[in-house]
Order: structure tokens, then sequence, then C-alpha cells
């Protein structure tokens, strides 16, 4: 196997893989957040705990960091990331810029490449 | 110019409006002069203690500040209303002296001698600001109205009280207002009001635009400018334009009289609708029948001279033929940038 400059944060010997994976993922998709949920449906065979270990790894070593997204009515992410909850205003456009509650929307967490 | 006592005003916008990139960008231009420190622990600090020193000390000039509000406040988080001349006479004599004049009378420059003005009037709209935006296009103009009003405003907060009885709260909060007409040489008026919740408002500030630019333009000297041919011609010429833009979000209208709406969005909002084979063909396949876009999120890639130098999205046809909604900030250069593809497209169609 190829050497994978994330494997430096790999704590557990099985976790470089996973890191591996990471960093080509965020290689290809630079302009997105990195969503767990949609990596778990397009890796099924890594095991959630190691997905989530990973990127924890990651989070911890300051190459990742965590923001909030909302879900807008449809079930597709709304423009805007949030560094905690409760900076999410109340209204948001949705991607029609029809103005929604986000009190009744699904708040998810993603990651994002830390920029110093 | 306006008077150095604005000082504190515009620093205070300085902080409401830009990044601590933009700020740090402006000090960098002076990096290596006495009294010029780009780095500071918090915003706060870059602005109150950095940048304020640095104009002080005369190592920026005031205008270059204004500079910065103006880039700021007048580019992005925006709907711009497209409006075409319908004369080429017009057209011919539109410049900043000639529509000044037409404004204001011959004494004209007496009324723009104090701006930018960044002082708002309360519970009222004024013209703060009349300048050229692009050096590059000497007949174009911008105007810059500002406006404060009270609005009254939902907190979501519901309290119970007795039997049947429900209170709600509501909060009045002052609301600053930026308006803009942009000419936009050789045949484009573009009216720019910022993004807000309340179509109804939105609505308002462009009634409110063409009240102020009476007696220099009236509305029927122009049409609107349509884009729903533009919008076909970017569906259909994407593989050509593959590298000049990309789509989001598409809502389309069956025209075979079946009533179909459909809409198609990635689940990231960062995501190309044309990485999906299947949707590529369906919205063609839409396009290419006698239907019609209602909607279209058109993200406009960098060039080779990195312009737009980031992704910029906008949402074309967001209600009306003639709208659209840049998402988030961007440059004067990015909006002109996509003002003239939709030109250029738009001759092609």
């Amino acid at each position: 196997m190829s050497q994978s400059s994330f494997d430096q944060y790999a704590n557990r010997p099985e976790y470089r893989a996973v890191l591996k994976r990471l960093e080509e993922w965020l290689g290809a998709h630079g302009r997105s957040s990195l969503d767990p949920r949609v990596l778990a449906r397009e890796w099924p065979d890594v095991k959630a705990e190691q997905l989530a270990s990973a990127i924890q790894s990651l989070v911890k070593a300051g190459v990742l960091e965590q923001v909030f997204r909302v879900l807008t009515p449809n079930g597709v992410l709304a423009d805007g990331e949030f560094p905690d909850p409760s900076e999410i205003p109340e209204k948001l456009p949705d991607r029609s810029n029809n103005y929604f509650e986000t009190a009744e929307a699904d708040i998810i967490p993603v990651f994002k490449r830390h920029v110093a | 110019m306006a008077d150095y006592k604005e000082l504190e005003d515009a620093l205070g916008l300085v902080g409401e409006l830009c990044t601590s990139e933009q700020i740090q960008s402006l000090l960098r231009t002076r990096k290596g002069t006495d009294q010029v420190r780009i780095t500071a622990e918090s915003k706060d600090d870059l602005i109150g203690r950095n940048l304020r020193t640095a104009i002080e000390a005369r190592a920026i000039p005031l205008d270059a500040v204004f500079n910065l509000i103006r880039e700021a406040e007048e580019n992005g988080n925006q709907h711009i209303f497209y409006f075409r001349s319908r004369t080429k006479k017009l057209n011919d004599a539109m410049n900043r002296e000639f529509f000044g004049q037409q404004l204001w009378g011959a004494n004209w420059e007496r009324h723009t001698a104090s701006f930018p003005a960044i002082r708002l009037k309360p519970n009222d709209f004024k013209y703060s600001d009349l300048h050229r935006p692009n050096p590059r296009k000497p007949r174009d103009w911008l105007l810059k109205i500002y406006g404060d009003s009270l609005i009254t405003r939902a907190t979501g907060k519901a309290e119970r009280r007795g039997d049947n009885v429900v209170w709600r709260e509501f909060v009045e909060e002052p609301l600053r207002i930026v308006l803009i007409a942009r000419w936009n040489s050789p045949d484009l008026l573009e009216i720019r009001v910022q993004r807000d919740e309340s179509r109804r408002r939105i609505d308002a500030w462009v009634s409110q635009v063409w009240q102020m630019l009476k007696p220099a333009l009236v509305r029927e000297q122009f049409e609107e400018w349509d884009l729903s041919d533009a919008m076909k011609q970017l569906i259909l010429a994407q593989e050509k334009n593959r590298k000049v833009y990309e789509f989001r979000d598409a809502s389309l209208v069956d025209g075979e009289g079946g009533g179909v709406h459909a809409n198609f969005n990635t689940f990231s909002d960062a995501g190309n609708l044309f990485a999906s084979v299947s949707a590529k063909r369906s919205i063609q396949d839409f396009m290419s029948a006698d239907s019609s876009c209602n909607g279209l999120t058109v993200t406009w890639l960098p060039d080779a001279n990195r312009t737009p130098p980031k992704e910029l999205r906008t949402i074309l046809k967001a209600k009306r033929a003639n709208e659209i909604v840049a998402i988030g900030h961007c440059t004067a250069q990015d909006l002109d940038h996509v003002t003239e593809q939709l030109r250029s497209i738009r001759k092609s169609s």
C-alpha cells in the first residue's frame, strides 16, 4: 500500500486504510463538506466506528474542523455553514430563494478542511 | 469626499461589512510602511488598532477605506433586476455626467461633492453615492441609495396566557438598506437590492429605486431583459462551456400541456447537476422540447484570469424573468463577468 500523508494521524494501524481514503476523497472533492452519512453510504465496506474515529483523529490533529449545516425542506443542504448551531439564523433561503424556518429544519454536523 | 469626522462611522461599517481577509489585503498594499501592521489577534483589533493606526498615520488614505465599503456593500448577496433601454438615443447619451445633470440639474456636482455619504437619514431614503464602478468602462455609473427603516419581526416565541389565549412575541429592529442603480453600458440598467426574507420588501425597494431615479430616468424608457432564452441556451450549450459554468439546481416546467413541474437539486451545495448523466439528459430533454426553465442556479467557474477568483453562484430567474440572485459576497468584476456571460449567451441564442 502506498504511503499516505494522513498516516501520521493513525493512532491505530487499522485506521490507515480509512485515512488514506479520506485523503483521496478530500483531494477529489476539495470544495465540498465531508458528510459522514454520505461517506458511510458510499463506503459500505468501512465500519461506522472506524470512519468516525478516523475523522475524529483528523479533527484532533487540526486537519478538519466541524461545522453545522441546515437541510432545506427539500432535503438538500442550504447555503451557509455555521461554527455553532446557536449561530444559525431563524430563517434561511432554500435553493429557490424561499425562506424557511430553521427551527423546523434538520441540522447536520459536517467537516471541512481547516483553514489557518 | 466625506469629512474625516466620519472615520468612526466608516470603521463601524468596515466591521459590519468586510471580512478580515479584505481588511488585511488593504493593509498589505502598504506592507513595510511605518505604522502598518497586518496581523491581529481579532477582527476588532484589526479594525480598531491596525486599520485606525494606518489611517491616522496617513499610510492608508480614507478613500481606500470608502472603496472597501463600496466593494463590500455594492456587490453580492443581492437581487439584480436587469432592464434594457428601449432607445439607442438614450444609450448614446448615457454617462455619469448626463445622468447627474438629469437628476440634479446643472449644479449636479454640488450634490455629489459630499459623496460618499455614509450616515443614514432616520426612517427615510437618501442618495449616498454616484461613482464609476469600472475604470475600464468609463460610460458606466453606479448610484447608491441608503435607507433606514424599522421592521417588526416575529421572534418565534409564544406564551400561553390562560385558556385559549396565546401571545406571540414580535420585536422592532432597525434595518439598514442599500439600494443601487447601475448603468452597465451600452444598454443595461441594473437595479440591485439586498437579499431579504420578505418579498414584499424587495418589491417595494425596487419601486423606491425607480422613484428616486425620476426625473432622470423613468420605467417606461426600459423593458425587462428576459433571461429565459439565455437560460435555455446555457443548458443546451453546457458541454461546450463546461469550463465556464455548471448547474446546481434547476426548476423546469413541461411545455406539452401536462403542467408537470420538475426540480433537480444536488444534495451538496457545491454539487454539479450534470455530473449525473441521467439528470443531464432529463434537463436537456426538457429544454429541447417546448418547455421552460423557472429557476437555474449557475455556478460560474474561475477562468484563466481568476475571474471570478472562486466559484460564484447565481440563481437566474429567481422570481421574475429579468431577476438574478447573487449568492454570497463577490466583487464588482465578478458580477460584471456574469452579466457579460449572459449578454454573450443571449446573443448566440
